[in-house]
């Protein structure tokens, strides 16, 4: 009896030690940006972990991927502090970006036009999110709205509910941008746990964010996405775009699952909330914006 | 008798299922045995593999012929014959019977109608004023005679109610449409966006998944979801279906494509979706595009928000889905109605390219910008396609009324 006692408390006392030791070898070392590698489950009846998911960024990237302050919105007058841009750190490392001297002057134009369209030149005034075009990439995955990953052995679907935007990644069938588009061409492997993804045949029309920074059709992303924990993926990208900037740039942010009860990817189609915005000025006065029904 | 002429085309076995009326077992017996279900298709995770790209290449009419009466299917000899009368083409399935003495075949007549008219903007001088659009080239795709398809004998895609024809119309309906087309008069065909059909407007596609469409799916699956795009002539639309047995999202969510849920029923997806928005029929007042059941539809007619569409994928062999599509609209339709058509894999087709129509509609602006630059022609045009639709609204409220007559006179039995 004793001795069946003693040889628990012994085991117990085996264990604790065994879980201190583990617990030091899995706390993060201090300045390291990625813990330990983290063993996702593997998505059926392969060797890769399984993404699928509803995911969305914690960032305020899409006001501004670098340093910004909180700011009021465009029509304070009108709607007080509804619209105002949230404060938040870069999401770009090293903080700036390296923008050519006129490819800068061309962001601050942007800006200032942000809210501006012409709708004889609809894809090159104000900005895309506005218009409710596709967000372009990198852009897509920090929009503050939700996305769903939806694996398959061969390829990689991300719907965004927003615009009804979309991607699919090539797994298997890797070839060269076939044509030009607003979310490019993406061709993807896995590097060990890493879902690696290369990005090309941008249209060139796509902005990083609502403070007008761009990216133009030369433009090469390079995306990392790591799993480091059931709920988080870590997204990086690496931005080259030699029209634009002067030197290729990184980008890094976490994924977080959603976990709420039965959470779904909603429809946003926003078209109908920009007809008046676009084509406004075209259309005869007093025949639109009835609502009917 | 219907098995002779049945046996010799490769749709054999979901059309005697579908002549039988109900659903048969796995591999439902025909002599030929030319098309079984191939039920060791599974995915890696044990579902049934539905996956592929399935072309909708179905020409048969949505509405039966009233020569066919309640026969669903016709002879090899007669369906040689309607070949013969009109080429069938790219835009869209033929609806039904124009009334008023207009020819049956609704899309040959656009065509010709369209061609002649293309041909005049063509030749107008080189300095006549407004935007110069080539319009028979323009036109000419959606002109452009069907490939060669594989082709089912039936005589309608509907099969329920037994007449092969869509219910009728409730009131509530044809009153909004009358209403509608007095908020028409006056209004050219393109004063404001409002005046364009929701396809147009990047906005949405009639509801049923290609059944009044055409344009193929590409079905992709995960474990707990399948996912269904539907890549038509207008929008690239995806739907996430869940498959976890989770109940609708609540009524106050609504969407242009509603709120799928789907299950297996054996090696059948049934997807189901509710939570429709209202805007099918309340936002917008095109100027182009009937009733839909009466020739040229652009849109679904109906208040979307009482609908309810069971739709049914069935993989009948390798190469072969029978997709069949239940509309159930108290608000819209006075009975739920039935429609069955086959889809075709096809493996050259690459339908992962990007649809970007709202990025890309220079269309709308070319129609407002010139609408307003030569108001009196837009407005002729306008007025044209209104008359044209009246008989068709017409015949609509004369169904209703006999349907409400018999039903009355059956009820009061």
């Amino acid at each position: 009896m004793r001795n069946w006692f003693s040889r628990l408390i012994i085991a117990m006392a085996v264990a604790t030690a065994g879980v201190v030791v583990l617990l030091s070898f899995m706390r993060p070392v201090a300045g390291q940006t990625q813990g330990p590698a983290y063993q996702a489950p593997r998505f059926a009846g392969t060797q890769h972990p399984d993404l699928n998911g509803i995911w969305q960024t914690l960032t305020t990237a899409n006001w501004d991927i670098e340093d910004h302050s909180g700011q009021p919105g465009p029509f304070p007058a009108l709607v007080g502090a509804w619209g105002s841009q949230p404060p938040g750190q870069s999401i770009v490392e090293g903080g700036e970006l390296p923008y050519k001297p006129e490819a800068l002057e061309q962001k601050k134009a942007n800006y200032a036009k942000r809210l501006s369209v012409d709708p004889f030149n609809l894809h090159d005034s104000g900005d895309p999110e506005a218009k409710c075009y596709a967000p372009g990439v990198p852009r897509g995955m920090y929009m503050p709205y939700p996305f769903q990953i939806l694996q398959m052995p061969s390829k990689v679907l991300m719907v965004f509910g927003y615009s009804n935007a979309s991607r699919f990644i090539q797994l298997d069938n890797h070839q060269e941008a076939p044509l030009d588009t607003w979310m490019g061409w993406s061709n993807g492997k896995w590097e060990g746990d890493t879902l690696v993804v290369d990005v090309t045949g941008f249209n060139g029309h796509s902005w990083l964010d609502r403070a007008g920074n761009f990216t133009s059709d030369a433009l090469h992303v390079v995306e990392r996405y790591t799993p480091t924990g059931p709920n988080t993926i870590m997204y990086e990208a690496t931005i080259e775009d030699p029209k634009v900037f002067t030197r290729p740039w990184k980008m890094s942010f976490p994924l977080y699952r959603r976990l709420e009860k039965n959470v779904q990817l909603l429809e946003f189609r926003c078209v109908p909330f920009t007809e008046e915005f676009l084509y406004g000025t075209l259309a005869k006065p007093g025949t639109f914006t009835k609502k009917r029904s | 008798m219907r098995h002779k002429f049945l046996a010799t085309i490769g749709l054999l076995a979901i059309v005697s299922l579908a002549a039988c009326g109900r659903q048969a077992p796995s591999g439902a017996a025909n002599s030929t045995g030319a098309a079984t279900t191939d039920t060791s298709l599974r995915t890696s995770w044990g579902d049934p593999n539905i996956q592929g790209v399935w072309e909708n290449l179905e020409r048969a009419p949505l509405e039966r012929p009233k020569e066919f009466g309640t026969k669903e299917f016709m002879t090899e000899q007669e369906a040689a014959a309607r070949a013969k009368r009109t080429p069938l083409t790219t835009s869209g399935t033929p609806t039904v019977d124009l009334p008023a003495g207009e020819a049956e075949d609704v899309i040959g007549n656009l065509a010709s109608a369209d061609n002649a008219r293309n041909k005049a903007a063509d030749s107008l001088p080189e300095d006549a004023p407004g935007r110069r659009i080539v319009g028979a080239e323009y036109n000419s795709f959606w002109n452009a005679p069907l490939k060669a398809s594989k082709q089912s004998l039936r005589t309608s895609q509907i099969v329920d109610p037994p007449d092969g024809r869509l219910p009728p119309y409730t009131r509530e309906v044809l009153a909004m449409w009358d209403e509608r087309e007095k908020e028409r008069l006056g209004r050219s065909q393109g004063d404001s966006w409002e005046d364009r059909g929701l396809g147009e407007r990047c906005i949405a596609q009639p509801v049923g998944n290609g059944v009044f469409l055409g344009g193929f799916n590409n079905i992709m699956q995960t474990p707990g979801y399948v996912v269904i795009y539907w890549f038509t002539p207008g929008d690239g639309v995806f739907r996430v279906v869940p498959l976890d047995g989770r109940p609708h999202v609540g009524p106050k969510i609504r969407g242009w494509y509603g709120d799928s849920r789907g299950r297996w029923e054996g090696d059948t997806l049934v997807v189901e979706t509710t939570n429709f928005n209202s805007g099918h029929a309340g936002e917008s007042l095109p100027a182009h595009g009937t009733l839909f059941g009466t020739g040229h539809a652009h849109n679904y007619a109906g208040t979307g928000e009482t609908l309810k569409m069971v739709e049914r994928f069935k993989r009948v062999d390798a190469n072969t889905m029978e997709y069949r599509l239940t509309i159930e609209d108290p608000k819209v339709f006075v009975t739920p109605w039935t429609a069955v058509t086959v889809r075709n894999r096809d493996e050259t087709k690459t339908p992962e390219y990007e649809y970007a129509c709202h990025e890309h509609n220079v269309g709308m602006v070319n129609a407002i910008a010139g609408s307003r630059a030569n108001r009196k022609t837009s407005l002729a045009e306008a007025e044209r396609e209104l008359k044209a639709r009246q008989p068709g609204i017409k015949q609509k409220w004369e169904q209703l009324k006999a349907w409400e007559a018999s039903h009355q006179k059956t009820s009061t039995q």
